[in-house]
């Protein structure tokens, strides 16, 4: 499923036009996305929660220049399903 | 750290971006609920710039419970992953950190043998730069060299000072040139727009001539020379008068035309080669002429075009409808075949036509196995003539279209062979077992402008019949307000007459009718009751054999639109 059949769904269920589907989409993604880079998590009922989570430094090598480098602390975003959803995908099985 | 839930992230959106908060935590449900749907469905539900949510099997695996010690079986289930796109991964860090290169390690690579080298040119020499560092160590190795290796670095920065001084001082030179040469093109300018103005009564060619001369003449040569130099310096050197923009515009101008005319020559080869090209008539020209000249024939052929799409819609439409063909309209069919082929691909009745088209002077039966059949369809086509000339007759009525056909029918009847397939001697069968068929089934190509209500007034003669093709299509058809050109949908048959439908057809309709109400109910029109109207009307049964899939509230709304 990808953006686009979203939007029609969206469209479809909630009785409103497909561009008004679209920028309303954008926009809860856009406070999603700007509150976990402000670090802060956003819960979803029902669904997960968005957050970020810095890694720690480390040391690397470079086989290629055989030289040591060194790694610094990175910002990651991460989902984590909660429980509810994790029931619900369970009838799930792959092709 | 910020922890949001839901609410609080729905009145940020609505805070942001002025939108009713109630209507985004519909939203919100909404799109969540897609979303797990996707992932059920899909497996995966990719959004654009934001990152996609995946399902993955985690095979089943032997573990071991760590309080007592059993093992046991793991089994495999999915997990949801999340993968961010990188438009969030520029949000959350828009200036990711690179690798830092260890300063410890560095030390430990440089071999013994120079470290000492390096520890002694460090304590002669503390603050210059790496090359000279790099430099005083092969001094050492080499001392003869010392003055020569240092020489053309010293030498080197005051060497580009100086190119950049000659340089300026050659476009000083070169401006300089350049001031002298324009007061000379002035001068001569306005000499030769004397002579121009005194030359007006002359021919043409003699101005051309003059022109020629003039363009031959050194002088104008340098000029050109410096107006392409100062084409290119005009960006570092300082603004131009508008004196010489003209002379240097005048000259571009008497140098373009000496191009124009090559350029003209060229054309006319071009030309000639194209007049060439087309006399072998190469399928794929790409020259603008030979496109032309196509556009041109291409404009005189629609009439033809349009008499040839007519004719084959007549053949195909004898052929869904007729169940024999005549002899008279083979050599018609075989001159469309010649001139337009291309319009027969796209209808597959062509072949199938050219089939059942027979000569007279042919003898009819060619293989063994058909001898059987061909011998009883005469008698039983001859028995069903009278009945199809009824039906043609009750057809004539609704459209000219069909009193068309009814025209060329008639010319058919007058054969004296016919020889029919045995699909066809079915089709005859069945409409012979239908006493009194009003409309036999027949495939229709939807084309520009048509629609369900407009065939049904064309073919059943009532438009509100068209649920009747809408039930038959169902599973064709998505929106049966609006349907798709060019796909192939059958027109089911009518057995009774329009003013007095059989029970069958009536079903139909209502049928159709239901899958109407079905479909705008899908879309939640919450007027979609309104079709069960046409249910209730054509066959009140189906309310009660449909009873689970109808709501409730559609029902009673029926009920008072009924009071």
């Amino acid at each position: 499923m990808t953006t686009t059949e979203v939007i029609k769904l969206l469209s479809i269920r909630l009785q409103i036009s497909q561009a008004e589907a679209r920028r309303c989409l954008m926009q809860e993604l856009n406070v999603i996305a700007s509150n976990m880079g402000d670090e802060s998590q956003v819960t979803l009922r029902r669904f997960g929660t968005f957050g970020v989570k810095t890694t720690a430094p480390r040391k690397t090598y470079l086989p290629s220049e055989k030289k040591h480098y060194m790694m610094p602390a990175r910002k990651v975003p991460f989902f984590r399903a909660s429980q509810w959803l994790k029931d619900f995908v369970k009838s799930w099985q792959p092709e | 750290m910020k922890r949001l839930y839901d609410k609080a992230m729905v009145d940020e959106i609505a805070k942001n971006y002025g939108n009713d908060a109630v209507f985004l935590s519909e939203f919100s449900r909404a799109l969540l609920d897609i979303i797990r749907e996707g992932l059920i469905r899909d497996g995966q539900v990719r959004l654009h710039q934001f990152g996609t949510f995946k399902l993955k099997w985690m095979k089943s695996r032997n573990g071991v419970n760590p309080s007592t010690g059993e093992k046991m079986l793991i089994q495999g289930r999915p997990r949801v992953i999340f993968s961010p796109a990188k438009g969030l991964k520029d949000i959350i860090e828009p200036n990711p950190p690179t690798l830092q290169p260890l300063e410890d390690t560095a030390t430990e690579t440089v071999t013994p043998a120079i470290a000492p080298a390096v520890a002694a040119a460090e304590s002669v020499v503390e603050d210059t730069p790496d090359t000279t560092l790099v430099i005083k160590l092969k001094t050492e190795d080499h001392p003869g060299e010392e003055n020569e290796l240092v020489e053309p670095i010293a030498d080197k920065e005051p060497n580009s000072a100086s190119l950049i001084e000659d340089d300026n001082r050659a476009i000083a030179d070169i401006q300089d040139e350049i001031e002298v040469l324009e007061q000379v093109v002035d001068i001569l300018s306005t000499d030769a727009r004397n002579d121009a103005a005194e030359e007006d009564n002359l021919e043409d060619s003699h101005k051309d001539q003059v022109a020629s001369d003039w363009l031959d003449s050194p002088v104008v040569e340098k000029i050109k020379e410096i107006s392409e130099l100062q084409y290119f310096k005009s960006e570092s050197a300082s603004a131009t008068s508008s004196e010489d923009l003209a002379a240097s515009s005048q000259a571009q101008m008497h140098k373009s035309e000496p191009q124009t005319s090559a350029i003209a020559s060229v054309d006319d080869i071009e030309q000639v080669l194209v007049a060439d090209s087309s006399e072998d008539k190469l399928d794929f020209d790409l020259s603008d002429d030979a496109v032309d000249s196509r556009k041109k024939e291409s404009s005189n052929r629609p009439w033809f075009a349009i008499a040839a799409a007519v004719v084959v819609l007549l053949a195909t439409g004898l052929l869904f409808n007729a169940l024999w063909t005549p002899s008279t309209t083979s050599p018609e069919l075989a001159s469309t075949d010649a001139s337009s082929s291309y319009l027969y691909s796209y209808y597959p009745a062509d072949n199938e036509t050219k089939q059942m088209v027979v000569d007279e002077n042919i003898v009819p039966v060619a293989e063994n196995n058909q001898v059987d059949t061909s011998t009883t369809l005469e008698t039983t086509v001859a028995e069903s003539e009278p009945k199809s000339d009824q039906r043609l007759a009750e057809q004539a009525q609704p459209t000219k279209v069909v009193s068309q056909e009814e025209h060329i029918k008639d010319d058919v009847l007058e054969g004296d062979q016919i020889i029919v397939s045995s699909e066809q001697y079915n089709e005859v069968k069945r409409a012979s077992a239908e006493q009194s068929v009003y409309f036999l089934e027949r495939d229709h190509r939807l084309v520009n402008g048509d629609s369900l209500w407009r065939l049904a007034k064309k073919h059943y003669v009532n438009p509100f019949y068209w649920p009747h093709i809408y039930q038959a299509n169902h599973k064709k058809i998505n929106n049966p307000d609006r349907v798709k050109i060019g796909r192939l949908i059958s027109l089911p048959t009518l057995y009774g007459e329009p003013e007095d439908l059989t029970k069958r057809d009536k079903r139909n309709i209502a049928m159709g009718y239901y899958f109407n109400y079905l479909y705008h109910k899908q879309k939640g029109n919450p007027f979609a009751y309104f079709s069960l109207i046409g249910v209730d009307k054509f066959d009140a049964d189906l309310l009660i054999e449909f009873q689970e899939e109808i709501s409730r509230s559609d029902v009673s709304n029926l009920a008072l639109l009924s009071e």
